[in-house]
């Protein structure tokens, strides 16, 4: 095999990987951003007096989510060469798993409590937040399981 | 009152984005994927559109392709969205006709701006009655306004 044809079957392999990584960060950031996003809507809505462990509960999903997209976003990096490695990836299912655990556990501990916030748009919000969470966690479990080998 | 088409797959994301621009003051039309939204554009006339890139199907640059080819269409501003950003996604989704970009998790004042900065220049006869929005910088946009006036088209499961 003469250089150009090795390094043309070195390339497709990387190409893929990227495509992969694109993709699966793509669809596990965006359940993650909708939780951001709720809960930027939510932590609006808990001024109340005695609504503190409510904010105490948003504010810690949204640290966590946070450092999750930061993590996903640096080890999925598109633009870097050569994209994550299968250990690489591994690690990193192994740090969020537990975290889309906690933020799923934390929003369903958090839906009784919505009732003190006298509007039931606040329950519907947190009970998506939940949605989303769930299937932030199904991502992290199917999508990081298939990421490719490197060559 | 100005009207924002939202293009995007997921469900809550339509309802995240539409209850913030409801709260806003914007009429917000959505659609769950590309045929929709062009269909949606057509019969609505939208003043802006914001489009997810990473729509399943026809994806968010080729959806934006189309709509700049057609002479109904083409002046409406669009805005990339997209979740996972690559060097040059800005460049590629300009090319392929977006007027502006943005990435989620979403700054929703740093989007606000954008959209605001599109409507202006182009549709100047248009909006009237929207409430003006007082900035409080990256920290949140104050609402001021109407309850959200929303319309949904979804592809039927």
């Amino acid at each position: 095999m003469n250089s150009d044809a090795r390094r043309s079957s070195q390339k497709i392999p990387s190409e893929r990987i990227k495509e992969f990584a694109v993709q699966a960060g793509h669809d596990i950031c965006n359940p993650l951003a909708n939780i951001l996003g709720f809960c930027e809507i939510l932590l609006a809505q808990v001024e109340a007096p005695g609504a503190e462990y409510l904010k105490v509960g948003l504010k810690a999903v949204e640290r966590t989510v946070t450092q999750m997209i930061a993590d996903l976003k640096q080890v999925l990096n598109p633009d870097r060469t050569p994209p994550a490695s299968a250990p690489e990836v591994k690690a990193l299912q192994g740090r969020l798993q537990p975290q889309a655990a906690q933020i799923l556990r934390t929003t369903q501990l958090l839906l009784p409590k919505a009732g003190s916030v006298k509007d039931g748009i606040f329950r519907e919000d947190l009970s998506r937040m939940c949605d989303s969470a769930q299937r932030a966690g199904h991502l992290i479990d199917t999508r990081l399981s298939l990421y490719p080998s490197r060559p | 009152m100005f009207k924002i088409l939202y293009i995007e797959d997921t469900e809550n994301n339509r309802i995240l984005i539409t209850r913030r621009l409801g709260q806003s003051g914007y009429q917000v039309v959505t659609a769950d994927d590309a045929e929709q939204g062009m269909a949606v554009a057509r019969t609505e006339k939208p003043d802006l559109i914001l489009m997810d890139m990473g729509l399943p199907g026809i994806d968010g640059w080729n959806a934006t392709r189309r709509l700049k080819a057609d002479p109904a269409l083409k002046e409406i501003p669009v805005i990339a969205l997209t979740a996972h950003v690559m060097h040059g996604d800005r460049e590629k989704a300009l090319a392929a006709g977006c007027d502006d970009y943005d990435t989620k998790p979403f700054q929703f004042a740093r989007l606000l701006r954008k959209i605001e900065a599109l409507l202006v220049p182009h549709s100047p006869q248009r909006g009237e009655g929207r409430p003006a929005l007082q900035s409080l910088g990256d920290g949140g946009v104050e609402q001021v306004l109407p309850a959200p006036q929303v319309r949904s088209y979804e592809t039927p499961a």
